[in-house]
């Protein structure tokens, strides 16, 4: 049976003559591709796999759809002759839900090499292979977009009428093309201005912070939006530079056809949000894709790059200066193995981009949630406050056991062997010197943000709670590894950890949580916090005492 | 005769190193060419300059008679290219893989199955045709590889260490056919880092060091200009500065030893 995706593309010969595409050639990709994302194990899709399975997929999704839900309710309600905002609105969460995902999800696929290495050298041009990469991420991000826009549409078709409704689902998907169009020219723009050495690294943080960004968007519009009154009686007043922003073309279409505003600046916004799309995609191909591509190879080319051959001096090494993470280590670390942990640990972090792509973003939402909700909070300072700020608190502790989850994965996880040929005896040993490099890399720095924070807003009176939070999320964390599976670092693939979810993993759930509350309850007894402090300053020691025994047979591989 | 390569001044950049120093070599049809250096050499460079995967080249290079600047992609389509640990999309089929490589060269499809089958069934992997590569061995999947980089019958054919991961039989069925590709008038472009291979298979034996050709010859020629009765092996480490490995393997028992 032929692939939804073919049975279109097969209809499109115009556009790939227009295109200038060899379009057996295409097809032959095409059909390649979506066969493998049918056999992945896991997923869909290879790039989904560092974080989410094939139910998560749908659940995200729902998850679009539900929030397409609210826009799809604003539609209903505002009058037919306000309809630009709650539109604006609409197409605007398109383009910004199929642009995240192309970020988040699909870069690896924008940016992948490997296709190069498989197809580079065969008589395929890099503008055949530039566009079924493109049809390829279009054909999941039209889903996307459908899921995220299918309220809305027929929400204008059952008011408007089916033309309307017709027109937005076209616009909707004229969104997800821009999104590819904007994300390949980004992309295209940082290989432009960043070395190569760190092209990788830079698109990583970029990422993280788009994602972020956007995060932070969410827990802000509901707050623009009340600023805006969205009563919509009063008609949209257009501005010039309302044309540089292509949620607005679709709004303008939409208006045109629901309020029979035809004049020339409808018209051109109509042009804009038709034509746009398909010049970008031309561009993309007949401009971008030569010099994308052999971005791509250098790139590619760079990761394997032979190391430059030198003469062998005779003189001794420069003795390096002993990096932090050394001196910490000796610091911190009695035994030669928790060193080891230790050191490996915060070397690995801090380079697999990987790892960072999947703990970073929880850190920064964190962040973005905790200035949103201060926010709204300072109106409101009594006891519902404070027990707010204690949450807070909170977030580095939460945030830090998913970076303990995350530890034991690691793409390279072959060269987990080591540990299984080297003469360790104590295994929690490097366990301890791993989850110490966590908390003091990644925990505390971000643990005293947030108290820096809550200090400021709170005053000193606060700082019994920060203490008593710092040492509960270590007993948190320590709970948590004491309690579920034990995996070495980085010596599992992803999909193994993700099917490990356990009774156990539950139950330490449930202890942190009580945690948590009995925290809330001691500020209402006088001094609680004061006795609570040493008391749980024995537990951690006793829970990183027991963790630090583990012994081979309870560690999981 | 038309050299099958023909380079002029070859020099490629990586970044602001120059990788080649200016590559002169002219290969006519019908020969192995042994292209051996050391680590960091510019061996893969060379090659896939030589591919086309590298355009921004400086110098002259004609492929098959064809301009690489601008036929590129006719060159692509007459030559083959098996890259060392090349990847694969391993999660297809072998014979889906191979009809896969045969569409991207347009060949016809009943054709290539026909083909590929029977290519399978010489590498004695005609049992596992519809079996998923991801539980395939490395040799079986260089046995893949092989056959897609040589599917369309190629007049020229570039090899990065094939016979790596093939098992003692794999490798004398894989001489020969290069051997034969050889007389009946191809041309064979050999890269690998085993000596003893170069030395029994190539017709012509290029050595290059820090992106330049220090040794180009027949292997009795190259035998003639230094002591004769050694081996390429020792050639290599007299051309290329590090034939003292002797003493360097002392030093690092030593080492091991305080």
């Amino acid at each position: 049976m032929t692939p939804p995706t073919l049975f279109i593309t097969d209809r499109l010969p115009f556009l790939w003559r227009l295109l200038g595409v060899n379009y057996r050639q295409l097809r032959a990709i095409l059909a390649v591709k979506l066969q493998l994302d049918n056999r992945r194990p896991v997923a869909f899709n290879q790039w989904k796999k560092a974080s989410e399975t094939n139910n998560a997929y749908w659940v995200s999704l729902a998850l679009y759809a539900l929030f397409g839900a609210v826009f799809a309710f604003l539609l209903t309600v505002a009058p037919a002759t306000g309809i630009v905002k709650p539109a604006t609105l609409f197409f605007g969460y398109v383009l910004i839900v199929c642009t995240m995902s192309l970020i988040s999800d699909f870069s690896s696929v924008v940016l992948d090499s490997s296709d190069n290495q498989i197809m580079l050298f065969r008589p395929v041009d890099s503008r055949t292979m530039l566009t079924a990469r493109v049809v390829h991420i279009i054909s999941y991000l039209f889903t996307i977009a459908l899921a995220v826009g299918a309220l809305g549409v027929v929400a204008i078709g059952y008011r408007f009428g089916a033309v309307a409704g017709l027109l937005s689902l076209v616009l909707c998907l004229m969104m997800a093309i821009l999104a590819v169009f904007l994300t390949n020219v980004i992309y295209l723009l940082l290989m432009q201005f960043v070395s190569n050495d760190r092209l990788r690294e830079v698109i990583n943080y970029v990422q993280i912070g788009m994602v972020v960004f956007f995060y932070g968007g969410y827990q802000l519009l509901p707050r623009l939006m009340n600023d805006d009154g969205f009563s919509g009686l009063q008609p949209f007043v257009w501005q010039t530079w309302h044309y540089a922003l292509p949620p607005l073309w679709s709004a303008g279409s939409l208006d045109l056809v629901v309020n029979r505003q035809i004049d020339a600046r409808h018209l051109i916004l109509l042009g804009l949000a038709l034509v746009v799309p398909f010049a970008g995609l031309y561009l993309m191909t007949r401009v971008l894709a030569p010099i994308f591509s052999s971005k791509l190879a250098t790139l590619d080319q760079e990761e394997k790059a032979e190391p430059v051959a030198r003469p062998i001096s005779t003189s001794q090494p420069v003795a390096p200066s002993l990096p932090l993470a050394e001196k910490l280590a000796s610091w911190l670390t009695s035994s030669p193995l928790e060193h080891a942990g230790f050191t490996f640990v915060w070397f690995i972090t801090g380079r697999d981009r990987k790892f960072k792509l999947r703990t970073y973003p929880g850190l920064g939402f964190g962040l973005a949630y905790a200035v949103v909700m201060g926010l709204n909070h300072q109106s409101s300072m009594g006891r519902q406050g404070s027990s707010f700020f204690l949450f807070i608190l909170y977030f580095g502790g939460i945030y830090i056991m998913t970076a303990l989850m995350q530890i034991a994965i690691s793409d390279n996880y072959k060269a987990a062997w080591i540990y299984e040929s080297s003469p360790m005896s104590q295994p929690g040993l490097l366990l301890a010197g791993g989850i110490k490099a966590l908390v003091i890399k990644l925990m505390l720095p971000y643990f005293c943000l947030l108290a820096g924070y809550v200090l400021y807003v709170q005053g000193t009176s606060a700082i019994p709670d920060v203490l008593l939070a710092c040492v509960n999320s270590l007993i948190m964390l320590l709970i948590t590894a004491v309690m579920s599976k034990r995996h070495l670092p980085f010596s599992m693939a992803q999909d193994v950890v993700r099917n490990s979810t356990t009774s156990r993993s539950l139950l330490s759930m449930f202890i942190i949580g009580l945690i948590g509350v009995a925290h809330w309850g001691l500020t209402y007894i006088p001094y609680g916090r004061w006795v609570a402090l040493p008391v749980m300053i024995g537990v951690a020691v006793v829970l990183f005492r027991t963790y630090q025994q583990t012994q081979w047979h309870e560690v999981e591989n | 005769m038309t050299p099958v390569i023909d380079t002029h001044n070859l020099i490629q950049y990586y970044g602001s190193t120059r990788i080649l120093q200016g590559i002169n070599l002219s290969v006519a049809p019908g020969q192995v060419v042994g292209y051996i250096g050391p680590n960091g050499a510019g061996k893969s460079t060379t090659i896939k300059t030589l591919i086309g995967l590298l355009p921004d080249f400086q110098g002259e290079v004609s492929v098959l008679g064809l301009d690489l600047r601008t036929q590129a992609m006719e060159i692509k389509r007459r030559i083959g290219y098996v890259p060392e640990n090349a990847a694969l999309y391993d999660l297809l089929t072998p014979m889906e893989y191979l009809n896969f490589v045969g569409q991207l060269y347009e060949l016809d499809s009943t054709a290539v199955e026909r083909k590929a089958l029977e290519l399978l069934r010489l590498f004695s992997l005609e049992y596992q045709a519809n079996d998923r590569m991801t539980t395939f061995s490395k040799g079986m999947r260089q046995k893949v590889l092989l056959i897609s980089g040589l599917l369309h019958n190629p007049d020229l054919v570039f090899l990065d260490e094939p016979l790596s991961g093939l098992d003692a039989n794999a490798v004398v069925l894989v001489k020969q056919i290069i051997r034969q590709l050889a007389d009946s008038g191809k041309t064979v472009f050999y890269s690998s880092h085993i000596m003893d291979v170069v030395e029994k298979i190539s017709d012509r034996v290029i050595i290059i060091n820090s992106g330049e050709i220090i040794a180009d010859g027949s292997f009795t020629e190259l035998q003639a200009q230094r002591e004769t009765g050694s081996s390429l092996e020792q050639l290599f480490g007299q051309l290329t500065g590090s034939d003292g490995q002797n003493t360097t393997a002392e030093e690092f028992i030593h080492t091991l030893n305080q």
